[in-house]
C-alpha cells in the first residue's frame, strides 16, 4: 500500500505517543479531512496499536510499521509488526500483565 | 497525563489532563486508590483536559468506580470532551447500570464541557 506517511519502531507504550502525535499531524495538514471522522479513527488504531503492545511477543521487542494514506474520501492505514504468531496452544495472553487488566474493551 | 488532586470537603477532584491511556492509566488507578484508601470515597474525575481515552483509560475509570463504590462512595465523571463521550457511547458505559454496582445510580458522567 502506498503511504503518504510511514512510522517504525517499537511496539511500546512510548510508540503510542508516536502514533498520537502522527495523526494530529495529519488533522493539521489535511483540514479537508473531518475532526469527528480523524477522532474515530485515532480511537480504532490506538485500540489496535494497543493491543500490538499490550499482546505482542516477545514483550518490548516487537516491532511495527504503520503505513498512512490520506485520499480524497477515505483515510486508509496498515498497521504490521514482527511479533511471533500465536500457535494455539493453551495460553492466549502470554504476557503476564494482561491476565490483572479489567475490562479490557475492543473499541475497533 | 498529568494528574493533578484537589480536596473539598468530603471529595476528591483528579483532574487529568493530556492522554489517558495505556502509559497513563495505571497512574489514575493508583491516584483512586490512594484516595479510598486515605478515606475520602467520594471521587470526582475531572476530563475537562484529556484529550484521549482508549480503553485501558476505561479500565482506570471502571476500576475507580469500583473502588470507590465498595467503599461506600461514588465516583462520577466531570467534563467529559466528545472523544471521550464516543468511546463511553460505544462501550454503553454511559449508562449506570453498565459500571460496577451501578443498578439504580445516577449517572456516573455528571457533566459536558
Amino acid at each position: 500500500m502506498a503511504g503518504d506517511y510511514t512510522l517504525t519502531g517499537l511496539a511500546v507504550p512510548e510508540g503510542l505517543d508516536e502514533l498520537h502525535d502522527l495523526l494530529e499531524r495529519i488533522g493539521a495538514e489535511h483540514s479537508q479531512v473531518p475532526p469527528a471522522d480523524l477522532m474515530l479513527f485515532e480511537t480504532a488504531v490506538i485500540e489496535i496499536a494497543g493491543n500490538v503492545v499490550e499482546h505482542g511477543f516477545p514483550p518490548g521487542e516487537v516491532h511495527w510499521t504503520f503505513i498512512l494514506a490520506v485520499h480524497d474520501d477515505r483515510l486508509e492505514a496498515r498497521l504490521s509488526d514482527d511479533g511471533v504468531p500465536f500457535d494455539g496452544g493453551e495460553d492466549p495472553c502470554r504476557a503476564p500483565r494482561c491476565r490483572t487488566h479489567w475490562p479490557r474493551v475492543a473499541v475497533a | 497525563m498529568d494528574l493533578e488532586k484537589f480536596v473539598a470537603g468530603e471529595v476528591a477532584v483528579l483532574r487529568c489532563s493530556g492522554r489517558l491511556n495505556m502509559t497513563a492509566a495505571p497512574g489514575l488507578r493508583a491516584a483512586v486508590d490512594e484516595t479510598v484508601g486515605g478515606g475520602i470515597n467520594r471521587i470526582v474525575v475531572d476530563l475537562a483536559d484529556t484529550s484521549f481515552v482508549d480503553s485501558s483509560g476505561l479500565g482506570a475509570l471502571v476500576g475507580g468506580v469500583k473502588s470507590a463504590r465498595l467503599a461506600g462512595g461514588d465516583l462520577r465523571i466531570a467534563g467529559a470532551p466528545e472523544q471521550v463521550r464516543t468511546v463511553l457511547a460505544l462501550t454503553n458505559l454511559d449508562r449506570p447500570h453498565a459500571t460496577p454496582h451501578g443498578r439504580g445510580r445516577l449517572p456516573w458522567l455528571v457533566t459536558t464541557p
